[in-house]
């Protein structure tokens, strides 16, 4: 079931911009990573006390499982990120169903920090 | 340890990034971001410690190091409003980033090595320069000349200065030979010889040819023999 689901998030994060029930998902230009970079400072440090691991899959998809728990450890600065990231206000994005909060999620680290990787990757390659 | 740069890499050190030039800190952009860099010193030791395999984890944590002091190091360095630097693709602001780093990686370096301390102070290294006509003025060396060119000029300077007094000290040796007294007519000839080679071979133009014996001599040493022809083989 699960996988499943990876599949076809997979599939949307592949394109530049992904839509979810009518929400178009962007990769972040590089000034959203100044707006965001404490919202992820704070996530981390969190998942750290909890001991939850920040480690994707070799795919670079989070498991949800791991998804949901980052939203009850975190559920402030996700839902900042989520907000800045599809430029909707906070308020609005409460308003999401779980599925379609938690797809979002997924994509909008998988379309990000896979790109950050890969920069990296090719800078050095280069 | 400081990495030692080429000429060529100190003098050709700029580099462009998507039409956006990356210069390596001049002394004034170094004193601009100086509060700066203290600030971000654990984030610059972690970019030092990231490799070729980036794992999802370090671009986590890169991420949340894109705080406003990274902002304005990326707005002094390349002299580019926010607004620009916030409109950049993610892969553009990374390699601007990373080419910041790698450009002022010794200047970094040396300033995490606070205790480090040296006798020679910046006003030494820059009034040296001007005397040396490298600069126009004081500002002029301070903003148009980057850290790694000003130690590199003041280094070919300062060797300059040295191989010059080296030379005004052999100089002074051969002037107290020539200027001793000498006992007779063929000593004080053979004085006069030296003096006068010595003066000419400080100009290239007057540097001695070699003698036709002497060509002679050095082809033979090499194991070519010379034979003198004589006029009635002619």
């Amino acid at each position: 079931m699960e996988d499943n689901k990876k599949q076809e998030v997979e599939e949307k994060s592949i394109f530049p911009e992904a839509t979810v029930g009518g929400t178009t998902v962007k990769p972040w230009k590089f000034g959203v990573l100044f707006e965001i970079s404490h919202l992820i400072e704070d996530i981390l440090n969190k998942m750290e006390i909890k001991g939850v691991s920040i480690y994707a899959g070799v795919d670079g998809f989070l498991p949800y499982t791991t998804i949901a728990r980052i939203f009850t450890i975190a559920s402030g600065s996700v839902l900042k990120i989520i907000s800045i990231t599809l430029k909707l206000p906070e308020e609005e994005v409460i308003e999401f169903d779980m599925d379609k909060g938690m797809e979002i999620a997924s994509i909008i680290y998988k379309q990000n920090s896979e790109q950050i990787k890969n920069s990296i990757n090719k800078i050095f390659i280069e | 340890m400081k990495e030692q740069l080429s000429d060529e890499e100190v003098l050709f050190s700029e580099t462009t990034i998507n039409g956006i030039k990356v210069v390596p800190w001049s002394f004034n952009k170094l004193f601009k971001l100086n509060n700066i860099l203290k600030k971000l010193h654990d984030k610059l030791t972690f970019i030092n410690s990231i490799g070729s395999k980036i794992t999802y984890a370090d671009a986590l944590r890169l991420i949340s190091f894109a705080d406003n002091n990274l902002l304005e190091v990326l707005t002094i360095t390349l002299d580019v409003p926010k607004e620009k630097i916030y409109e950049l693709d993610i892969y553009t602001g990374i390699r601007l980033l990373l080419a910041i780093y790698y450009q002022n990686k010794n200047t970094i370096e040396f300033k995490k090595k606070e205790n480090k301390t040296s006798d020679i102070t910046l006003g030494d290294i820059f009034s040296m320069l001007i005397s040396n006509n490298i600069g126009n003025s004081l500002e002029d060396l301070k903003s148009n000349y980057t850290i790694d060119q000003i130690y590199m000029f003041y280094e070919k300077c300062k060797r300059n200065e040295l191989s010059e007094q080296k030379r005004n000290a052999i100089t002074l040796a051969h002037a107290l030979v020539y200027a001793s007294p000498s006992h007779d007519r063929n000593s004080s000839r053979k004085k006069q010889t030296m003096w006068d080679k010595y003066i000419n071979s400080l100009e290239p133009r007057k540097k001695e040819k070699p003698s036709h014996k002497g060509l002679i001599n050095a082809f033979r040493m090499m194991g070519i023999p010379i034979t003198v022809r004589k006029r009635s083989d002619q």
